[in-house]
């Protein structure tokens, strides 16, 4: 299980882990493909989160709301 | 359908924030719990003093900390003696005021709390005696009689004394009931103890314990049955009693014999030789006819110098009676017998008394 933290999660955010550069060293594909799987964790996380909520309660709307923030 | 993405962590966060606050909200509770102790009436001191180190050693544990002092505690435990009602002191009295004192002059670094429990404790143990030793006893005596003396009191009920009516386990200490009392009403349980009731006949109690006496059963004798129980109620009861108890017939039974009681036995017994009984069938009287005693002993006879010789007379004795043979003695001028020969044996009829030996008849030699 990879650890990360919201800041981490944050700059991943606008980061490209798709395009493989030209020059791409065995150091910075190891950081590439590390940054790709946190990204993928938090995709599959932030998926179970939306349909975790249920958003037909009033609880379920604030916690939808919530989530949605941090889009 | 697609969601989109977004920080996970950072919506877990807020959740969390927002619907996980358990922890928030059980420090509060834990520290209102805290200053709002109040210690039990019958609770140790150091038992409650234990409770508030438990609430302390816990808000120490969070996040942030709310960190409690040993002389908070002390304080707290003082401030949580139970009071009494308005106006007094309570049961720890004048010691409660002069204990926050000393607490609250103590420098927190130097504060013992031990100290402040043992002296609570000492007043606690003059308070509720009872409670330090049931300790005591436990360490004292051995497994097994722990046990058995917690068996024995499980087993032991409350129950209603019939001698003081109130409801106790054991043996009854009331006043009437000290053991080895020997003034007391209630030694006829030693069991060497012979005597019976005189009420039922059963051992155990005597006739002043006597269930059956208080409830007006009739009384019993040794074997259990009912001795004239209409008797006896007509001696005790009044007359309205009687009335239900008794017929008509043996009401006035009962008045007669009362009346005997009272004034001597109509049925008189003298102690002669002739055993002569005379029955008296009308109210009681203390006329008894006089018998001329020394005509009948026969000591007496000796006494006689000039007895008439006898005259021999022959008699038929196909004819021989009764009456021929008494007035014999009757026709005689000089008869020593004139009661006898009087007419208490011949009727005037002319008929013929039977003479015999029988009882409650005169027998003539």
């Amino acid at each position: 299980m990879l650890n990360s933290s919201i800041q981490e999660l944050e700059a991943l955010k606008v980061l490209d882990v798709e395009t493989v550069p030209d020059c791409e060293t065995e150091a910075g594909k190891a950081i590439r493909l590390k940054n790709k799987l946190i990204i993928k964790n938090n995709t599959q996380m932030w998926s179970s989160m939306q349909l975790a909520v249920d958003g037909s309660t009033t609880k379920g709307k604030v916690a939808w709301l919530k989530i949605q923030k941090h889009k | 359908m697609n969601y989109g993405t977004g920080n996970s962590l950072a919506a877990l966060a807020a959740l969390d924030s927002k619907y996980n606050s358990f922890k928030t909200k059980d420090k509060q509770d834990m520290i209102t719990e805290f200053y709002m102790f109040k210690m039990e009436p019958s609770q140790k001191p150091d038992e409650a003093s234990a409770q508030l180190q438990v609430l302390q050693g816990k808000l120490g544990l969070f996040a942030d900390p709310h960190p409690i002092s040993d002389k908070e505690v002390g304080l707290r435990l003082v401030a949580s003696l139970p009071g009494g009602k308005t106006g007094q002191l309570g049961p720890y009295g004048a010691a409660k005021i002069a204990l926050a004192k000393s607490i609250a002059a103590t420098d927190p670094n130097a504060f013992n709390l031990e100290g402040v429990e043992d002296e609570l404790n000492s007043i606690h143990k003059v308070l509720y005696p009872n409670m330090w030793n049931d300790e005591k006893d436990n360490l004292s005596t051995s497994d097994e009689q722990a046990m058995m003396a917690a068996s024995n009191g499980a087993t032991q009920k409350k129950t209603k004394c019939p001698n003081c009516d109130k409801w106790h386990r054991g043996q009854c200490r009331g006043k009437n009931c000290k053991p080895g009392n020997s003034n007391s009403n209630n030694n006829n349980n030693n069991p060497n103890d012979d005597r019976r009731c005189t009420h039922c006949g059963k051992s155990g109690h005597l006739e002043n314990k006597c269930w059956k006496k208080k409830k007006g059963l009739p009384k019993s004798g040794p074997s259990g049955e009912a001795v004239n129980a209409c008797y006896e109620i007509s001696l005790t009861c009044t007359e309205i009693t009687l009335g239900v108890a008794m017929t008509s017939e043996e009401l006035q039974t009962l008045v007669r014999e009362e009346t005997l009681v009272d004034t001597g036995p109509a049925v008189v017994t003298i102690d002669t030789p002739y055993d002569i009984t005379f029955a008296e069938e009308g109210p009681c009287s203390t006329n008894i006819p006089d018998l001329e005693e020394s005509v009948l002993d026969d000591d007496d006879l000796s006494d006689i110098d000039d007895f008439p010789a006898l005259v021999e007379r022959e008699f038929d004795d196909d004819n021989l009676s009764v009456d021929s043979y008494l007035s014999v003695f009757a026709s005689e001028d000089n008869s020593f017998f004139p009661e006898l020969a009087a007419p208490a044996i011949t009727s005037s009829e002319g008929e013929v008394a039977t003479v015999g030996s029988a009882a409650g008849t005169a027998s003539i030699p």
